[in-house]
């Protein structure tokens, strides 16, 4: 599935994809170009079969632990396999909270500094994905050795697509 | 599904774009995982010589105790055999090998196999859940089982091909539950397979469904390596023989095996019989079956 933007025809970017812990998703997507922005809300009927397929949205940096689904979804599992004990299993579950630290907190965000206007436009990301979209937007500003994270640096990231990480190509 | 926007947009005029016209896949990474996970297939699979699937398409035709002593014979002639028993609804491989559920050891590099009769190394996924005779079941939302059980289906099989440390196997046999509608799933999972045989017994109900499983392997392009006639002899006078069936379905018949009481008897015993019962008729008849699987897994494209 892909998103469009409808207002200037831009390809939306996954963002974030969150637990609700209900068993729904929040999967929250961008526009690269011009900020728009869509909250997707998946049942949870959709939730489970994103699951079922053992695939994580928006990627994952290492192979999941052996067994993950099965031992995810099986209902009665031997215990010595160190079965989830919740429904659909807990274990690779897309995070539920971001970890990421608010804008000038932490050791790591020292380094960085934010414009006014650039602090203005990233208030505007729903609080919900801010630290996170925050983190994207400082670790693409580390990689190019910037001090200053401006409007400019900002729309750079996004156009990247580094700020999504994702690869180029068609599917 | 629901979703939301941040304010209201003002619409771009004109159609918008379709799926092919966007480039990138939106940033889910869904495909890039889905290859991921077959590149991890693959190298599991790496040490294997030859994946052999047994299939039948009809329920009964004794085709998971055929696999048992199919593998049990293979391992007679020397090879190292691994069994999948890819029938998530009703396993019982490991029973007809006699692999005890022991303690599993499931480590970073994957799970430890079973090991049945002979030293045939088996998993299937009744091995992995508590009680022996409780149904195996899956949990999730209950309101939207269909959506996603099939899928799950699939991810099982890959997870235990994947995840199993095989080790260096010779064949590793695949034994799929009944129906024609698997075969799409064993193709996709396993593009790599060297052979498929199909089981049938005597009778034209039978015959006409395992039929629909040779049809439906013939149109997905699977190694059908041929029809094997189980119970032969169950019915004196058969409307259709098995060699028969071959012919009119097209493939090679690879054998038969004679309805033998004591073969069926021996499915409780938890030892293939084969093993202790190779010069009997039924017996003769797997070892020959056995040599023509090899020859063909052999003369077939590697």
């Amino acid at each position: 599935m892909k998103l469009l933007c409808s207002s200037c025809d831009t390809a939306l970017q996954l963002e974030q994809a969150a637990d609700a812990g209900d068993g729904t998703l929040v999967v929250t997507f961008g526009c690269p170009s011009c900020d728009q922005g869509i909250h997707l809300l998946t049942n949870p009927g959709e939730t489970q079969l994103v699951r079922a397929l053992g695939v994580r949205l928006g990627g994952r940096t290492t192979a999941p632990p052996p067994l993950q689904g099965t031992r995810a979804f099986l209902r009665h599992p031997r215990p010595e396999l160190g079965m989830p004990a919740t429904p659909g299993g807990t274990a690779d579950r897309e995070p539920a909270a971001d970890p990421a630290p608010e804008p000038g907190a932490g050791p790591q965000s020292e380094e960085l500094s934010w414009t006014p206007e650039a602090r203005e436009r990233l208030d505007r990301v729903p609080p919900f994905v801010r630290p996170l979209v925050q983190s994207m937007y400082e670790d693409y500003a580390r990689e190019r050795h910037l001090r200053v994270i401006s409007p400019q640096v900002m729309d750079e990231a996004r156009r990247s697509g580094r700020l999504e990480g994702h690869g180029e190509g068609e599917p | 599904m629901g979703a939301g926007g941040s304010r209201t947009p003002s619409r771009q005029p004109g159609p918008p774009r379709t799926y092919r016209q966007v480039v990138g896949d939106g940033g889910s990474r869904i495909l890039e995982q889905v290859a991921a996970q077959r590149e991890r297939l693959e190298a599991r699979l790496a040490l294997v010589g030859a994946v052999v699937a047994v299939a039948s398409g009809k329920g009964g035709v004794g085709k998971s105790l055929f696999t048992a002593n199919l593998a049990a014979g293979l391992a007679m002639r020397g090879a190292a055999v691994g069994v999948l028993d890819a029938d998530l609804g009703g396993p019982s491989i490991s029973h007809l090998l006699g692999a005890a559920p022991a303690p599993l050891e499931l480590g970073d590099r994957g799970l430890e196999p079973a090991t049945g009769a002979a030293g045939i190394r088996v998993v299937g996924v009744n091995l992995l859940q508590a009680g022996d005779e409780r149904p195996v079941a899956w949990q999730g939302p209950t309101d939207s089982t269909a959506v996603w059980l099939r899928s799950l289906e699939s991810t099982v099989l890959r997870e235990l091909l994947t995840d199993t440390q095989w080790g260096r196997l010779d064949y590793l046999l695949v034994d799929t539950p009944p129906g024609a509608e698997h075969l799409p799933v064993l193709a996709q999972l396993l593009p790599g397979l060297r052979a498929l045989l199909i089981v049938s017994i005597p009778g034209q109900l039978a015959q006409r469904t395992v039929a629909r499983s040779i049809l439906a392997a013939q149109e997905l392009g699977l190694p059908l390596a041929g029809l094997v006639e189980n119970m032969a002899g169950l019915d004196p006078d058969p409307a259709e023989d098995g060699p028969s069936m071959a012919r009119r379905l097209g493939i090679p018949f690879l054998g038969q095996v004679p309805f033998d009481p004591r073969l069926a008897r021996s499915a409780g015993t938890g030892r293939p019989y084969v093993l202790d019962h190779a010069r009997t008729a039924a017996g003769r008849a797997l070892m020959t079956l056995v040599e023509r699987l090899q020859e063909r897994v052999r003369g077939g494209p590697r």
